[in-house]
C-alpha cells in the first residue's frame, strides 16, 4: 500500500538472536496516534507489561518519527525514542532534532524497535531496506564524538546520521542519554542506559528513499504559511540570537532562576551567565536542526582563559542554567565546559547538575561529609568538584556511583536529604521555581514521564496576561502565574498539544512557544501530507488519547495521586525574595480542578472507564482494571 | 508557485548568474536541498538534490555544494561524449541523449558539484533554475545569494536590534 507522510513501514530487530523483521505501519495507529511519541506510547503499553525490570533483555527500546518529517514544513526533524526508564521505573521517553529523524524516514521507516539483548557489543546500521548488526567492540568506551567519528571514517561516508552512547550509558548510569549528531540529545529517563544495556553503541541510518506527501501544492501552502509566520514572528530574532537561554535573564527577574538548589529564585551572578552574556561573549556561529528555519543553535568557541579553545554547541537554557545558578556558578566558561564533559560522555545534563548540587545543598546543611564525598570539596560553585563529579558518575567511581542512580536512589541510599531531594516520580526536576510558576509546576506534577516541563510546556503563562486565560479558558487567572486557579485547565489543553507536537515531531518551539502551530493548521498539514480527513477537534482528541495511554501506562506500575506531588520546599517554604516572594505551590486545589478536567478519577488520579471509552480506549480501560464490573483501584493495595 | 514559476521559465533566463555562498551564514537547515528535490519531483529527497550542504558538526561547519560556474570546467573536458557542455553565456546542461552514465565527470568536478543520481541515470548538476534559483529564494540565513544582486528577491534583512 501507497503511504503519503509516513514512510509506511515499521522495523524490528531482536538483537538477542540478531532477527530482523518489517512490518507495514498499521492504519489505526497512525490514525489514533500519528507518531513520534504516540506510536511509542501505545506501543510501550502494549507490550511492556507492569513490572518488568527496565535493564532487562526484554524491555523495548523504540525510536520513531513523525509524518512530516522528512519533508520541507518548518521544524519537523525530530524523533522521539521510549522504553521503560530505569532512573524513575515508569515511562521512559525523551526527544531530539537534529538531522537523525530525517534520515530514518528516507531509509523508510516510521518506527525502529530494538529488542533483546546481543551477547556483545554491536552497533545497527540501516542502509535503506539493508539492516545489519556490525561489530562494536573498537567503539565500546569511546566517548560520544570519538564513536561518530570512527563510525563515520568506518563506513567511508560523512552523511550517515548517528545516534550514539557514550561511555556513562555503558557503566550503567540510569540518566545516559542518546545522542544524535554529537550534540542533539535525548537525555531525559536513562533511554541511553536501556541502550546501552543491550549492548547496542549506535543506530547509524542512511536513507535515499523520498517521501511523499498527499497533496504537494497545499502541503506547501501550509507550510510556507508557517514559515512566514514564524519570520515574523517577534520571537523570531531573539530566538536566532539565543535560542531558549534567551529566558534565563527574564526568569531570574520573576524571582524563579533556582539558585544555588532551589534554596534562592534569584542569582545575583545571574547577568554574567546569562543568554545575552553568551551570545556576546562566545557565539560564532548559528546553526539550524533539519528543515528549519529557526537557526536557534549556536556553535561557540572559547577564547581565553582556563577553557580556552573549547568549542561546541549549545548550550541551551536548561543546562546553561543548571550549570551556572543551580550549582552556585558564575563562570560561564565553566559551565559550558561542564556541558561539554556531561554530552561527551553521554548524560542527561539536568539529572547531572541536581545531583551535584543536591550533593552541595547536603554539605552545606552538614549532612554530607566530606570523606564521604571522597573529599571533594563541594561548596557552592567549586568549578574544580564540578568537574571531577561530572566524571565520578560517568565512571561510576567512588561518590560518583551513589549519584550515578539519580538522586532519589542517592538520598535513598545515603538516608539524607530526601526532602530536597528534586524530583518528581525519579526525575530530577527542571531549572525553573514551580511557586512562581504554578502551571508549570503543575505540568511537572502530573507529567507522565516525572518532573519535566515539555509534557505540557504552557508558555503562556510567562504573558502573566489575564486576557489570554479569559479568552482561551474563561478563567482569566490561568494565565497569570501566581495564581492556582484555573491551572488544570490551561495544564490540560497544554499536555494534549504537546503530545500532538510531540507525534507531529515538530519542535514545540512554533507550537506552544511561538503559537503559529494551533491545532487547527495543524490539521490541515496532516491532511494534505497523509490524505488522512483530520479537524482541529480530531488532533487534539490525539493529544488528549496519547496523554491517557501515558496515564494508564503509569497507573498499572502503580502511580495514582498520591504521587503527583513535588519536594515539600515548594509546598511549605515560601519563595525568600524577588519578584515572586512570599509564593508557594497550591497542589491539591490544582489537581483537584486538573483531573475534573481529565474526566478522571479525582479521588484516584486514574483515568475512567468512561474516557478511555470515549476515546476508543476500551482494551486500555480493560486492562487497567477501571472497565465494568472490575471498577476497583487495582493500585490501592500495592501503594 | 512551482507550478506558475515552470510554465513562466523561459530560454532568456538561462543566463550565468552565479550563486554566492557565505558558509559562515549557512545554518546547515538544509532548506536547500528540500526545495531543489521538490521542483524536480514534488517530493522531498535530498538525494535528488543539486545542491548539498556539507556538514561537519565538530567544527561546527555547514557548507553549500553546488556548479559555482568556474572559468574552466573539468567535467566538460573529461565527458567522452560531450554530453556535459556550456554555450556560451549561459549555465552548464547535460545532453540527455548523448550522456552514457559513466559518471567520470562526478570524480573530474572540483568543487565536488556534480552528484550521482540514487539510480542509474543523469548526473545531478545545478542547472540553476533557469535564472530564479529557489535555494536562494528559500535559504533563511541568506547563505547563499546571488553574485551580481542581492535584491532579486529583496535584499536580504539587516537584523534588528534585540530589546
Amino acid at each position: 500500500m501507497k503511504h503519503y507522510g509516513y514512510a509506511g513501514t515499521v522495523l524490528r530487530i531482536d538483537l538477542s538472536n540478531k532477527r530482523v523483521a518489517k512490518s507495514e505501519l498499521e492504519k489505526d495507529l497512525a490514525k489514533g496516534f500519528l507518531g513520534g511519541r504516540g506510536f511509542n506510547s501505545r506501543r510501550l503499553f502494549d507490550e511492556i507489561g507492569r513490572g518488568l525490570d527496565p535493564l532487562s533483555p526484554e524491555n523495548k527500546l523504540m525510536f520513531a518519527t513523525g509524518p512530516l518529517v522528512g519533508t520541507m514544513f518548518p521544524t519537523a526533524c525530530r524523533f522521539n525514542v521510549s522504553a521503560k526508564s530505569p532512573l524513575t521505573g515508569i515511562l521512559g521517553d525523551s526527544n531530539a532534532g537534529g538531522h537523525f529523524a530525517a534520515e530514518m524516514k528516507y531509509a523508510g521507516y516510521d518506527q525502529i524497535i530494538i529488542e533483546g539483548r546481543s551477547p556483545k557489543p554491536v552497533y545497527i546500521f540501516v542502509d535503506d531496506d539493508t539492516v545489519s548488526i556490525e561489530d562494536a567492540s573498537h567503539l565500546w568506551g569511546r566517548n560520544v564524538y570519538e564513536t561518530d567519528k570512527i563510525l563515520r571514517d568506518d563506513l567511508k561516508d560523512n552523511t550517515v546520521r548517528t545516534a550514539v552512547v557514550g561511555p556513562a550509558a555503558e557503566n550503567g548510569v540510569k540518566y545516559a542519554g542518546i545522542f544524535a549528531d554529537l550534540m542533539r540529545a535525548a537525555a531525559r529517563t536513562g533511554m541511553g542506559t536501556v541502550m546501552a544495556s543491550k549492548r547496542l553503541k549506535a543506530v547509524v541510518i542512511r536513507g535515499s528513499k523520498p517521501v511523499e506527501v498527499a497533496e504537494p501544492e497545499q502541503f506547501m501552502r501550509i507550510s510556507e504559511e508557517i514559515e512566514e509566520a514564524i519570520y515574523e514572528h517577534p520571537q523570531y530574532w531573539p530566538r536566532v540570537k539565543m535560542g531558549t537561554t534567551r529566558i534565563l535573564t527574564p526568569v531570574n527577574e520573576m524571582g524563579l532562576l533556582p539558585t544555588r538548589h532551589f534554596t534562592e529564585g534569584v542569582f545575583d551572578h545571574a547577568s554574567e551567565v546569562s543568554g545575552e552574556r553568551l551570545a556576546e561573549s562566545y557565539n560564532l556561529k548559528s546553526r539550524a536542526c533539519f528543515s528549519c528555519n529557526i537557526p536557534c543553535s549556536r556553535f561557540y568557541a572559547v577564547q581565553e582563559g582556563k577553557f580556552a579553545g573549547l568549542e561546541g554547541e549549545g548550550p541551551e537554557y536548561e543546562a546553561l542554567s543548571a550549570f551556572t545558578a543551580r550549582v552556585g556558578n558564575a563562570d560561564l566558561g565553566l559551565a559550558l565546559k561542564a556541558n561539554d564533559t556531561v554530552n561527551k560522555l553521554g548524560m542527561d545534563a539536568l539529572t547531572t547538575a541536581e545531583c551535584i548540587s543536591w550533593s552541595m545543598e547536603c554539605c552545606a546543611e552538614g549532612w554530607l561529609s566530606k570523606e564521604k564525598a571522597d573529599g571533594l570539596d563541594l561548596s557552592w560553585g567549586n568549578a574544580e568538584a564540578i568537574l571531577l563529579l561530572i566524571e565520578k558518575i560517568a565512571k561510576r567511581e567512588g561518590f560518583g556511583n551513589v549519584l550515578a542512580d539519580g538522586v532519589r536512589a542517592a538520598s535513598r541510599s545515603l538516608c539524607f536529604g530526601e526532602e530536597v531531594a528534586m524530583h518528581i516520580k525519579g526525575l530530577e526536576m527542571i531549572q525553573a521555581d514551580p511557586r512562581g510558576l504554578k502551571g508549570y509546576g503543575l505540568g511537572f506534577a502530573v507529567a507522565t514521564r516525572g518532573g519535566d516541563h515539555l509534557r505540557a510546556e504552557p508558555f503562556i503563562e510567562l504573558s502573566d496576561d489575564p486576557r489570554r486565560g479569559a479568552e482561551l479558558f474563561s478563567v482569566p487567572e490561568a494565565t497569570q502565574r501566581l495564581q492556582w486557579k484555573g491551572k488544570g485547565k490551561l495544564v490540560n489543553y497544554f499536555e494534549n498539544w504537546c503530545a500532538v507536537i510531540d507525534a507531529l515531531e515538530v519542535c514545540k518551539n512554533i507550537a506552544e512557544n511561538m503559537e503559529v502551530l494551533p491545532f487547527a493548521k495543524a490539521a490541515e498539514a496532516i491532511s494534505a501530507a497523509t490524505g488522512l480527513e483530520m479537524d482541529a477537534v480530531a488532533v487534539a482528541q490525539v493529544g488528549e488519547r496519547i496523554v491517557n495511554i501515558e496515564r494508564s501506562f503509569l497507573v498499572r506500575e502503580g502511580i495514582t495521586r498520591k504521587d503527583d506531588t513535588m519536594p515539600t520546599r515548594f509546598l511549605r517554604e515560601p519563595l525568600r525574595s524577588g519578584n515572586s516572594k512570599g509564593s508557594i505551590f497550591e497542589l491539591e486545589p490544582m489537581l483537584d480542578e486538573y483531573y475534573a478536567e481529565r474526566g478522571w478519577d479525582v479521588r484516584t488520579g486514574v483515568p475512567t472507564e468512561q474516557k478511555l471509552k470515549e476515546l476508543g480506549l476500551d482494551d486500555v480501560a480493560r486492562e487497567i482494571g477501571v472497565s465494568e464490573s472490575r471498577n476497583v483501584d487495582r493500585r490501592a493495595s500495592c501503594s | 508557485m512551482v507550478g506558475e514559476f515552470l510554465r513562466l521559465q523561459s530560454v532568456v533566463d538561462e543566463m550565468v548568474r552565479q550563486i554566492r555562498v557565505n558558509k559562515d551564514k549557512c545554518s546547515g537547515c538544509r532548506y536547500c536541498e528540500l526545495i531543489c528535490s521538490y521542483r524536480e519531483s514534488l517530493w522531498f529527497n535530498p538525494r535528488d538534490s543539486k545542491i548539498r550542504v556539507a556538514k561537519y558538526d565538530e567544527r561546527g561547519i555547514d557548507e553549500p555544494v553546488l556548479c559555482r560556474q568556474c572559468a574552466t570546467c573539468p567535467p566538460i573536458d573529461v565527458c567522452p561524449t560531450n554530453a556535459f557542455q556550456r554555450s556560451e553565456g549561459r549555465v552548464v546542461r547535460i545532453d540527455a541523449e548523448n550522456c552514457t552514465s559513466c559518471y567520470l565527470c562526478v570524480d573530474a568536478c572540483t568543487v565536488g558539484a556534480v552528484f550521482r543520481p540514487r539510480a542509474q541515470g543523469l548526473p545531478l548538476v545545478c542547472d540553476f533554475c533557469h535564472g530564479k534559483p529557489l535555494c536562494v529564494e528559500k535559504c533563511p540565513t541568506r547563505a547563499l545569494t546571488f553574485a551580481d544582486e542581492d535584491a532579486r528577491f529583496g535584499a536580504a534583512p539587516s537584523e534588528p536590534e534585540v530589546p
